[in-house]
């Protein structure tokens, strides 16, 4: 009896000393009116009922190896270039309009969406929130992404795979460092610079991830995803002045960007992280691009994923900042993400408070 | 060096002092001396069969060549995506029976499609000639004799037999295949060339990159020399030493070929190489990495570096790392293939099959294939130095090598024998808007840009 109240008062000072030094990280976290965080999950926003019905009536969308076997019967002769690298072929250069006889695409039906108002104004097409609080969600590549068996949880091929390549590839090392933090509860501007990070995410002995880690500023080679804007934090929730950006997009394989108008967060944050969604009006043709170079048709397979397919969805979809044709050539997108609080050191503070490649979206638009 | 525009404040021009002195720091292989340039790698002189020898090829190094001087290769196992393609040692599979369709070894396609060009298609011995051992030929040491399909007694290497490449025409080509493909299961399963063992103590390794063969430990942490360092003495102690790392040397070790051992202390033995003392660098993420080479007075060790680049290339700052541009600082980019034929063909030459190019790059259209991934073009005044970059005539219609009277015929830039490409989409230097364009991120069918350092990928394999 007596070795168990040792055990228990034991435990007690250990907890309180855990406790302690919990309070000591989150002193530590928020200094000199700053603090840092690093992404460690970002997901597509796909809302999604129990048995997928009411957002996926006809269920999910074919992939590569289903479309290939309906338009290539294997009870069929058939050569490579008139099959497989017509397949491939549409990948990198897909119809615009129609897809091939015989194969179809669902898009995500429904009112109700995960994602952040844009404009500000509630217009047709349109989602309300899954609590029906927020009206004018502007998240159209919901309706792209939402039947794709590779973005639904809690098992599409690219959910289980997107922390296992935050932890393995640092080119997406996205970080966000918040300055003139008066109160991280409440604060009516602070300034939001992000950064990418150059190390390893910090782990627990069971893998997962923690706060209080180090990154060093890229200030080598990621100057272009250097950018500042402002926020405000109300109750616990960040939210940022829209910014257009690019950042670095990538899974296990190349290293494409993303560029991003009006750009913004909505997080609650803590000394421990942060959390919640990231909003704005994503590149299609950049999109279409990085969606192929990341993932290679044998992943897409497993995720039952054709990009061919949803490059036309996104053109049927697009809501915002028409080309030189005056066809939109923008898709509003929202992204559940995740981040971790980490100590950011900047080896070069007078690179970090200005981006070269501050021009990136006029480039962007010289393009169109 | 990137352009930038909107240079408005103070501020951001003394950042971009710091900006330009960080990325002239990476050029490291400008600046290499011819005299350094000149520097082959030495290699182990092991007893050869008569009527076979070493030729230092300009990036792949020391090979094994015939008596004609054509670069002798294997055809190591790879494990592909959906099973094994290559050659077990001892078992030459590689046979004079042309395959007619796809063998279903890489995902998600299946087999039993009926390859590109198939009434014309060689077979792998019309490709990858066998190296045959005539009646009277015997083993010498690694080198033995095998028995190959149709009866064939063919030579081998370390149990790995032996063959030429079609597309090596002279001495030190080397344009069958490279130590320098994209390799990985996402590929096909390439032949290599064959060489002796580097002259190099067991504690290192030789590692093929665009810009030379990398010297790093052999657990693949990069080796580099300080400028500071006298020959055979270290100057690099004190603070110094929280960067970077003497590599030690063995107690009881000699020297060897180029290599020597300084005493830094009493008992405390350094290697030397070239007469430079040798280090790894302490913060090295990636290895191996040219991140200990961005630290002043520090630079990477090459046992042999690669020609320099034609004149007026340049090497360009990308987000990603540094990328070859030509001189109008655009992105250069190498396409690769490989089919998924049992013989694993190579189909990235212009003598090969195009449809594979022309599907991703036009849809079949030749055209427009010039608009996604034209050609790069070479001046009337410019000329190649060397033997790996070259200047040759091609008929974009065809996408064949062509004399230089051909109708059509564009001269342009070519390295290891195909043309390089420039891409449709890249708009200001540093960009790479088509690197891993193509099937498994253009491991397979496809085009990578040219990396130089590729600090978030492989370092430009």
């Amino acid at each position: 009896m007596a070795k168990h109240t040792s055990l228990k008062l034991s435990a007690a000072l250990v907890g309180a000393g855990l406790v302690f030094a919990h309070s000591a990280l989150a002193d530590e976290a928020l200094q000199n009116g700053k603090i840092g965080y690093v992404l460690t999950n970002k997901n597509w926003a796909i809302y999604q009922t129990p048995d997928g019905k009411a957002e996926c009536p006809n269920g999910l969308n074919d992939g590569p190896r289903e479309q290939f076997d309906k338009l290539y019967p294997r009870d069929q002769k058939h050569n490579v270039a008139d099959s497989w690298l017509e397949r491939e072929g549409e990948v990198w250069l897909p119809d615009p309009v129609s897809a091939k006889p015989g194969l179809s695409f669902y898009e995500a039906q429904g009112k109700i969406a995960i994602g952040l108002d844009l404009d500000g104004k509630n217009k047709p097409g349109d989602f309300v929130s899954p609590d029906g609080a927020v009206s004018g969600i502007d998240n159209r590549i919901y309706k792209v992404f939402g039947c794709v068996a590779n973005y639904r949880g809690p098992d599409g091929s690219y959910r289980h795979f997107v922390e296992s390549y935050m932890q393995k590839d640092n080119y997406n090392r996205l970080m966000m460092e918040f300055s003139d933090v008066d109160n991280l509860v409440n604060d009516p501007d602070v300034t939001v610079t992000l950064y990418r990070g150059r190390d390893d995410l910090l782990l627990d002995a069971a893998g997962k991830f923690i706060a209080g880690g180090t990154q060093r500023v890229d200030t080598q080679w990621g100057r272009e995803f250097i950018k500042t804007t402002h926020g405000k934090i109300v109750d616990g929730v960040l939210t940022t002045v829209p910014m257009d950006i690019t950042y670095p997009e990538s899974l296990a394989r190349g290293a494409p960007k993303q560029f991003v108008r009006d750009w913004r967060v909505q997080l609650r944050v803590s000394t421990d992280g942060a959390e919640g969604l990231m909003g704005g009006y994503l590149d299609i043709a950049r999109l279409h691009n990085n969606l192929g170079q990341n993932w290679g048709t044998h992943y897409r397979s497993y995720g039952q994923e054709s990009i061919s397919d949803e490059y036309r969805a996104m053109l049927r979809n697009a809501d915002a900042y028409p080309d030189k044709d005056g066809k939109n050539a923008f898709i509003s997108s929202g992204w559940e993400i995740k981040f971790k609080q980490v100590f950011i050191i900047n080896p070069n503070p007078a690179v970090a408070q200005v981006s070269p490649r501050d021009d990136a979206a006029v480039t962007e638009k010289a393009r169109r | 060096m990137r352009q930038y525009r909107g240079v408005v404040r103070l501020s951001l021009a003394v950042a971009l002092v710091a900006v330009t002195a960080m990325a002239v720091q990476g050029k490291e292989s400008h600046q290499w001396t011819k005299q350094q340039r000149a520097l082959t790698q030495e290699y182990v002189a092991e007893e050869m069969p008569p009527g076979f020898q070493v030729v230092i090829a300009e990036v792949e190094g020391p090979v094994f060549a015939d008596a004609s001087g054509k670069t002798l290769y294997i055809w190591p196992v790879t494990a592909l995506r959906n099973g094994n393609a290559g050659e077990l040692k001892g078992r030459p599979t590689c046979d004079a029976t042309p395959t007619k369709v796809t063998t279903g070894l890489q995902s998600p396609y299946p087999g039993g499609l009926e390859l590109p060009e198939v009434s014309t298609r060689p077979s792998c011995v019309q490709v990858w000639p066998p190296v045959l051992a005539d009646a009277s030929a015997k083993p010498v040491g690694k080198w033995t004799i095998l028995d190959g399909p149709g009866g064939r007694k063919q030579w081998a290497y370390d149990g790995q037999a032996l063959y030429t490449s079609v597309l090596d025409k002279k001495r030190g080509d080397n344009w069958g295949q490279s130590n320098n493909n994209p390799g990985g299961d996402s590929s096909g399963a390439s032949r290599e060339p064959a060489g002796p063992p580097p002259n190099i103590p067991p504690q290192f390794a030789v590692k093929s990159y665009k810009n030379g063969r990398l010297l790093t430990l052999a657990d693949t942490k990069s080796i580099y020399v300080y400028d500071k360092d006298a020959p055979n003495k270290s100057n690099c102690t004190g603070a110094c030493l929280e960067k970077f790392t003497p590599v030690l040397a063995p107690e009881n070790v000699l020297p060897q070929g180029a290599w020597s051992i300084i005493e830094r202390s009493s008992g405390v033995k350094q290697w030397a190489y070239r007469k430079q003392p040798v280090y790894t660098y302490n913060l090295e993420d990636k290895t191996p990495s040219f991140e200990g080479g961005d630290e002043p007075g520090w630079r990477n060790v090459f046992t042999q570096l690669a020609p320099a680049f034609p004149k007026g290339f340049q090497i360009t700052d990308t987000n990603a790392g540094q990328v070859l541009a030509d001189a109008k600082g655009r992105t250069i980019y190498l396409y690769n293939c490989n089919d998924d034929a049992t013989d694993q063909l190579d189909c990235s030459h212009p003598s090969q099959p195009q449809a594979y190019r022309l599907a991703l790059c036009g849809k079949g259209d030749w055209k427009r294939c010039q608009e996604t991934f034209p050609y790069l073009l070479a001046a009337n005044d410019e000329k190649s130095e060397s033997q790996i970059w070259s200047i040759k005539y091609i008929n974009a219609a065809s996408g064949r090598w062509v004399e230089p009277g051909d109708p059509g015929a564009l001269r342009v830039w070519a390295y290891r024998d195909r043309p390089v490409y420039l891409c449709g989409r890249d708009r200001n230097p540093g960009d790479f808007d088509c690197d891993g364009w193509g099937e498994f991120s253009a491991g397979r069918n496809g085009w990578k840009a040219f990396w130089i350092r590729d600090v978030y990928g492989r370092n430009g394999i």
